[in-house]
């Protein structure tokens, strides 16, 4: 049985090293190098237990295909966020980069047992912690009143998020008298439709909006985004949005029946939510809010996967997150590395960013592309299938309005990449670059066009993954 | 397996943007070479196409199928047929010559190359592809490096606004395409995207049909583009380099009357039958409107622009009509506006080089400077406004009967453009190259025997086709004729 | 393919193949392209000679087709149509052209686009040889439009003049209004008819069932094309102003060939047109008043060739006026005869400029030598007795078969018109003449002493005036092919009619009585004095000034251009950027960005608010939940 948990057991024990070593004097680099190498164990760990099955702490804890899969991936955010942090990180993370690890593992830790719980107290339990470490990592900069004010509002809008979902649960409970999903699951099949209890519901996924950013709880992201370190944002909108998508689908799928019925309101959210995020994204000239607002719609276009209650809606939206991580975590890597060079995240520091740094500039331009939903690239396939999902229910209004989104979408994407390539540089050098950034950039280029023409491998992936989940 | 020849023809431009892309930004030179020799190698398989085609069987040709995701009905399929293979070929001797044209680019040459012959795969892709997942994937392929080509290598205070305003024009039509394109997909019920599979089996119910044309007929026709959706045409035009103008009118534009022809009408011919109506009355207002507004343009490329969307009218008026002759004309003025405004930019192109403005009111006597660049601009008006002899007559003399016959009065109306074409055409041509010389332009060095090259692969193209049109017209026919037999079962 | 279909397919491939190779290969060198095309046209004009030789009593209509365009639905052909009226035509066209050529050896000597003009004579000569030969309306359109086209290069030839190059712009728009009309009629008549060869069409009235509505509607629209081309009044302004080109241009194509294309479509297709009695009414109508319009206009000219493009228009009017009245043969007639004595006219008028460097016949007068220049001025009275209307020359003949065509067709009013006109028009030729000889000043030899050559006598050279003698002698000779003196063969040849048709003695005796009339009024009013005289037409006030301003026609189209159709682009152009780009495309743009904006600014980071908006929105959801 400990096998099966290994990945679990192991990130826990990481966190706690990384706790421990806050107590020492032990350098940020070393520090930085035992956590690339812990997240690659730990990706190599999960890759080792991808193809276990078991049911655990009778019931509660689920090990699948599609659990491992979600956790690898979330492994993968991991090892990327890491990887992006170096030596001229802000000087408050670095001076305690082994608290910073520690936070980042256990909100890691948290997420991957999101992505096995089956019952309610532990899926709520591994949000609160996923959640709260997301709360300190955020407010992190604690010498900058930005980030401590972004701290704060994401922990209220987070604590009156788990409290609705408190709520609607408890409402639930009432009806079912059991905090077993699978439990719940029977139960619902021949549940009486009762207004109550759909209020219920809809309280009870309040906390996970909250999570991927959906529109009654999103208002926190452009703060947060702009306020915590980049390295915290960028996990923010790439890995917690996978564990997001993640626990949703394994709600919609418990939850089937009921939420089918109300298909029509979640889909009235996923338009307002990816309305909302473009129309306002189109006003931004800060790279970070921006990319909030944009992170927003993305959301809204998962949701209408998520939404459509069958297998092709929820297997496209898997591969849309997937993608999703790698698209927006190169956007903030480019973010990441100019910051660093210009102390600024406005739209304009990313000014001539492709005389001095091609290699970079490309991969940028062509993940924001991706993000617009403009093929070749990953981001349209993605998108394709969502939609293709939602037109094989008959939503065609639904999918005209999202492709309408995705041309204002454009239009602001295209107002990034327009400072990269229109203009010249102010400065004359190029731009440092390390390896590994070239080499990740090398794999982002290559991943966004070849999935994008040929998604039939991740596709796969995601469609067995929704396989074993719907079980 | 044969040779692979169409798949060839979207790789080997790609292996040349590959190659370009590992070049330094320095190598101009080679830079250079590589293109023209990547888009020369297209160039002569897309004539080896034209010849190799089995005009006898007819039909789709040169297949290659390749199961790409077949859970959801994805197909890698290449195939032309007699609609496309002219519209390859155009795309060949646009690209081709559109990077004779650029030559003089010293400002970002890698870039600049990369992104342009990039847009041709794109435009090759979309002519030949018989799947519809990939024909949206091309048909976006090809708008989008529009944005940047305009924006960074344009001219002109606007050149930003025109990029923004074509890229987010076109992807607003696109977005109607794609969800047409899903829509086909569902409402067939067949689980594939395969074109011809669609054609053969798929019924759309009257409703269907009726709601998709409109879709199909917003995101086509804003690419056309049709009014009122046209106005990132002449601007975009406008603002663009030569070689982008050039593939841009020449080529971009006609993607959507090629999927009006290759997707619209022949799975929804009811819905034609719905909106025939309103295509034409649209039409008419590009074709009237569109002539008569290019009179009071002052830019040369502005006026040119206008004449494009004049002239685009008739491919919609000509579809409109539901006729062979008239789709025929259609599919014909595709092929023959591509060439002429090809021409056209660039021989503007080769002006604008050396004087820095397309102003009317500035220009004058240029033929006195530049007798060759003027030489070319008057063929191609002349051409432009339907001289016999050149291919534009044959297209709109087919238009217009089909045209007549079908909506007598409208018809009659729409020939008066070539009136106003002539007007503003010889206008421009007396104010622009003839007269006495602005002592301003005294110095300029006319065009050099290498610039000209492209303009006279283009001449000879007008001059071949409009002699002969049976060269391409007989391929439109075998696909146009199956068009026609589709309109008729309702 | 029979040996004539043979021949005529050279005689119009030739000059195509010159066009051809001067533009590939010889345009850097001048007098090659030149000799290349006079070659080519010498070429055509030898096979036309032998075609014409073959044939010399006419044959029955004989056509090749070549397919062009094939539809399910219809085919269009190419092809060649060898016939008495083509077969006269080719000649015509290959005669002039050849002179023509060979004349502008000397006239254009030295001029730096030599191989350029040349280019354009031959595509022109190509251009007008399609048309002629033409079986289907649609390819006498091909080849119309084509003509029109080189006509507008060569009218435009001197680019660098703006008058000339406001000439051409003018020619080829006017034509092409007309054109706008031809090709409607050709749209109609294919749509109807599905055919449009010209034995067909000529049948149409007859036993095709087409209602004679339909045939007089194309024959007007086709006739619109005609007015532009043949210059018919109103279209007729864009001729006077196409004389900015150089002089044996003028002579080709506005005056012998080009400009003839619409009385010869007419006569080509008389057989359709006859078919609609109202369309052949219009048209002897708007001939008669194109050639009366055009004769006064040209009585207070000054400028030769103006007065020639006056008389050209004038005499066009004629021809278009005797087809109209049905005279088939005087039409065909006149048009060959006033090719010959027109194009002479012309050349001689191109002598003289290139003599004399200005176009206007008082100065001609004023620097003196024109008596020198014997052989042009010669050939200039021998066509201009031609166009007057002298017996025995060649326009006396053909006049007189228009005046006997409106008589036995019984258009008295037309005949007398006609007389009137021949009268105007003999005095203005002989206006010009009598100018032209004035006697010369004591002092303008001392001028010509002083340094200016041209005050010489000396004629052009044997280059330019070989061409005036063979025109000459065909302006004098070419009356009596219609005369019992050749057995009337013309009509044996145009009409294969055997039997002789007599001489109508009170038709010569009215037109030699108006010639005489015409020439002696000229002669008091002009002959034998020196300066400037004024004519009977410029000493009344008000005529003066309405033929000086050429009816105001050009004023017209000022306005009409001016006025109204600049305005119109100008209003569309701004509906297209304020209306449309600005308001639509801009317009719903902005809406996207206000909308943000608003959004945006509802979002000011206040915690309460967030969590407030959140709350609200929850609730209004939930409410929602209930209600879908």
């Amino acid at each position: 049985m400990i096998i099966y948990i290994l990945p679990e057991i192991l990130t826990f024990l990481m966190a706690v090293f990384f706790l421990l070593s806050a107590f020492k004097k032990i350098s940020m680099e070393t520090l930085h190098k035992t956590g690339m190498f812990f997240s690659i164990i730990n990706i190599l760990i999960i890759l080792f237990t991808i193809n276990l099955n078991g049911l655990f702490f009778y019931g509660t804890y689920k090990i699948d295909f599609f659990s491992q899969s979600i956790k690898f991936i979330l492994a993968v955010g991991l090892f990327f966020i890491i990887f992006m942090a170096d030596k001229r990180i802000e000087n408050t993370i670095k001076k305690n980069y082994g608290e910073f690890l520690f936070f980042l593992f256990s909100s890691n830790l948290g997420m991957m047992m999101l992505s096995s719980a089956l019952e309610f107290i532990t899926l709520f339990l591994s949000l609160e912690l996923s959640s709260y470490t997301m709360f300190v990592l955020v407010g992190f900069l604690k010498n900058k009143k930005i980030s401590a004010e972004a701290g704060i509002k994401y922990l209220f809008i987070g604590a009156v998020a788990s409290a609705l979902t408190l709520y609607g649960y408890s409402i639930i409970f009432s009806y079912f008298g059991d905090t077993s999903l699978q439990a719940m699951r029977i139960g619902s099949m021949f549940m009486m439709k009762d207004v109550i209890l759909y209020i219920g519901f809809i309280f009870f996924l309040t906390a996970f909006f909250f999570k991927l950013a959906i529109l009654p709880f999103s208002f926190w992201a452009p703060d947060v985004y702009q306020g915590a370190s980049t390295n915290v944002t960028a996990y923010i909108a790439t890995v917690s949005k996978v564990a997001g998508v993640a626990v949703l689908l394994r709600i919609f799928v418990y939850f089937f029946p009921i939420f089918a019925d109300q298909e029509k309101i979640l889909i009235l959210i996923s338009i307002l939510t990816m309305t909302f995020g473009n129309l306002v994204a189109v006003q931004q000239k800060e790279l970070k809010r921006l990319l909030a607002y944009s992170s927003i719609a993305q959301a809204g276009y998962m949701l209408v996967g998520l939404v459509m209650f069958n297998k092709s809606g929820m297997s496209s939206t898997l591969f849309y997150v997937t993608a999703y991580l790698v698209m927006n975590f190169t956007v903030f890597l480019v973010i990441d590395q100019v910051e660093k060079e210009k102390g600024s995240t406005e739209l304009t520091a990313l000014k001539g960013l492709s005389q001095r740094a091609p290699l970079l500039s490309l991969s940028l331009l062509l993940a924001l592309l991706s993000l617009g939903g403009v093929p070749p690239f990953v981001g349209f396939t993605g998108k394709w299938f969502i939609f293709s999902s939602a037109i094989n229910k008959g939503y065609l209004t639904l999918v005209l309005i999202a492709f309408l989104n995705s041309v204002i979408s454009v239009y602001y994407y295209l107002l990034v990449a327009r400072q990269a390539y229109l203009f010249m540089p102010d400065e004359k050098e190029k731009m440092k670059v390390t390896v590994p950034v070239r080499v990740y950039s090398y794999f982002s280029i290559v991943f966004i066009i070849v999935m994008g023409f040929y998604p039939a491998p991740l596709l796969n992936w995601a469609e067995k993954a929704i396989r074993y989940l719907v079980g | 397996m044969n040779f692979p020849i169409l798949s060839s023809i979207l790789i080997v431009p790609t292996l040349g943007v590959l190659l370009i892309l590992f070049c330094k930004p320095e190598q101009k030179t080679a830079i250079r070479v590589i293109s023209v020799i990547s888009t020369g190698i297209t160039l002569l398989l897309a004539i080896f196409l034209m010849i190799a085609y089995d005009r006898q069987a007819g039909g789709y040709q040169f297949m290659e199928f390749i199961p790409w995701i077949p859970q959801w009905g994805i197909n890698y399929i290449l195939a032309v047929d007699g609609l496309s293979i002219p519209l390859v070929f155009l795309n060949a001797i646009a690209i081709f010559t559109g990077v004779l044209a650029s030559w003089y680019i010293e400002d970002r040459t890698k870039e600049f190359y990369a992104l342009l012959i990039f847009l041709a795969t794109g435009v090759f892709g979309v002519f030949m592809t018989q799947d519809l997942f990939f024909f949206a994937i091309f048909y976006e392929v090809a708008v989008l490096p529009m944005y940047l080509l305009i924006a960074i290598w344009g001219s002109g205070k606007n050149r930003e606004y025109a990029a923004f305003k074509l890229t987010l024009m076109l992807f607003f039509g696109s977005a109607f395409v794609m969800g047409g394109i899903l829509y086909l997909y569902k409402a067939a019920g067949l689980n594939t995207f395969n074109l011809m599979e669609l054609k053969r089996l798929a019924q759309y119910p009257k409703e269907v049909q009726k709601i998709l044309f409109l879709l199909f007929f917003i995101g086509f026709g804003s690419i056309v583009p049709s009014f009122p959706m046209h106005t990132w045409s002449p601007e975009g035009h406008a603002c663009a380099p030569t070689a982008v103008s050039m593939l841009h009118a020449g080529v971009l534009m006609k993607l959507g009357g090629y999927g009006l022809l290759r997707i619209a009408i022949p799975l929804l011919p009811s819905g034609l039958h719905d909106w025939a109506l309103l295509m034409m009355a649209l039409s008419m207002c590009n074709i009237v409107y569109g002539a008569f507004t290019a009179i009071a343009q002052d830019d040369m490329k502005f006026m040119v622009g206008f004449s494009s969307v004049s002239h685009m009218g008739m491919v919609l008026f000509g579809i409109s009509t539901m006729t062979l002759t008239g789709i025929n004309g259609a599919a014909f003025q595709m092929f023959a506006h591509g060439l002429v405004t090809a021409l056209y930019f660039s021989s503007i192109g080769v002006m604008y080089n050396k004087t820095h403005t397309r102003m009317i009111s500035e220009l004058g006597g240029i033929a006195n400077v530049m007798p060759r660049a003027a030489f070319f601009f008057a063929i191609a008006g002349m051409a432009g406004l339907g001289l016999p002899g050149f291919a534009p007559f044959v297209a709109e003399l087919m238009v217009f009967i089909a045209g007549v016959s079908k909506y007598p009065i409208y018809g009659i109306i729409a020939v008066i453009s070539v009136v106003v074409t002539a007007f503003y055409i010889i206008r421009c041509i007396q104010r622009t190259y003839f007269g006495e010389t602005n002592p301003r332009w005294k110095d300029m060095k006319d065009a050099t025997n290498f610039e000209v090259v492209p303009l006279i692969i283009l001449v000879i193209a007008l001059f071949v086709f409009g002699m002969y049109p049976r060269l391409v017209l007989d391929l439109m026919q075998m696909e146009t004729k199956n068009i026609i037999a589709k309109l008729a079962l309702m | 393919m029979s040996e004539n279909i043979k021949l005529a397919t050279w005689i119009v491939l030739c000059p195509f193949i010159s066009l051809l190779l001067i533009g590939a290969i010889t345009r850097s060198y001048k007098k090659l392209s030149a000799l290349v095309a006079i070659l080519a046209i010498s070429i055509s004009t030898i096979l036309a000679t032998i075609l014409y030789f073959k044939n010399l009593y006419g044959l029955t209509p004989q056509v090749h087709y070549f397919e062009w365009l094939i539809t399910d639905y219809f085919s269009l052909k190419f092809g060649i149509l060898v016939d008495s009226l083509s077969i006269g035509m080719i000649m015509v066209v290959c005669i002039v052209s050849l002179l023509v050529h060979i004349y502008s050896w000397g006239y254009m000597e030295g001029e730096a686009g030599l191989s350029r003009y040349y280019a354009w004579l031959s595509l022109f000569s190509w251009a007008m040889l399609v048309f002629v030969v033409s079986p289907t309306l649609l390819q006498a359109f091909f080849g119309w439009e084509l003509v029109g086209a080189a006509s507008f290069l060569l009218i435009g030839f001197w680019y660098y003049k703006p008058e000339a190059a406001q000439a051409a712009r003018k020619a080829f728009v006017m034509t092409r209004f007309g054109d706008f009309g031809f090709f409607v009629g050709l749209l109609i008549l294919l749509v109807v008819v599905g055919n449009v060869d010209f034995h067909v069409l000529n049948k149409l009235g007859t036993n095709m069932g087409v209602s004679p509505k339909l045939i007089t509607m194309t024959a007007l629209f086709i006739f619109m094309g005609i007015m532009g081309k043949s210059a018919q009044f109103p279209l007729h302004a864009w001729l006077p102003d196409a004389m900015e080109g150089p002089t044996p241009v003028s002579a080709l194509i506005h005056a012998a060939t080009m400009v003839a294309a619409g009385i010869y479509l007419i006569a080509r297709a008389f057989g359709f047109f006859s078919a609609s009695p109202f369309a052949m009414e219009f048209i002897a109508a708007v001939g008669i008043l194109t050639s009366f319009v055009a004769a006064t206009i040209a009585l207070v000219q000054n400028d030769v060739k103006k007065i020639m493009a006056y008389s050209t228009i004038s005499q066009l009017g004629l021809m278009v006026a005797a087809l109209g009245a049905g005279g088939y043969k005087a039409g065909v007639f006149h048009l060959f005869s006033h090719a010959f004595f027109k194009a002479l006219l012309f050349l001689c008028a191109g002598s003289l400029i290139h003599h004399f460097h200005t176009n206007d016949m008082w100065e001609m007068a004023e620097k003196g030598g024109v008596r020198k220049m014997k052989i042009t001025i010669t050939t200039l009275i021998i066509g201009s007795l031609a166009l007057a209307g002298c017996p025995p020359f060649a326009g006396f003949f053909s006049k007189d078969a228009i005046l006997v065509a409106f008589e036995m067709n019984g258009k008295h009013t037309f005949m007398y018109i006609t007389l009137l006109i021949s009268f105007l028009t003999t005095y203005y030729s002989f206006r010009m003449i009598f100018v032209l000889l004035s006697p010369e000043k004591e002092h303008s030899h001392s001028h010509g002493h002083e340094g200016d050559h041209h005050g010489h006598g000396h004629d052009s050279p044997a280059n330019m005036t070989i061409p005036l003698i063979i025109l000459a002698v065909f302006s004098v000779l070419f009356g009596f092919v219609d005369t019992p003196l050749m057995n009337g063969y013309f009509d044996k040849f145009l009409l294969n009619k055997h039997e002789v048709e007599h001489l109508h003695w009170s038709v010569m005796i009215k037109s030699f009585v108006v010639f005489l009339a015409g020439i002696s009024f000229a002669y008091v009013q002009f002959a034998g004095k020196t300066g400037y005289r004024e004519g009977f037409a410029e000493k009344i006030g008000w005529l003066k000034a309405l033929l000086v301003n050429k009816y105001y026609v050009d004023d017209f189209y000022f306005i009409l251009v001016r006025g109204l159709v600049y305005p119109f682009a100008s209003i569309l152009n701004w509906i297209d950027r304020k209306v449309i780009n600005d308001t639509g495309v801009n317009g719903s743009g902005n809406i996207v960005i206000f909308s943000g904006r608003f959004i945006s600014s509802l979002m000011n980071g206040l915690l309460q608010r967030y969590l407030g908006t959140s709350l609200v929105i929850l609730f209004i959801l939930v409410f929602l939940w209930q209600l879908i």
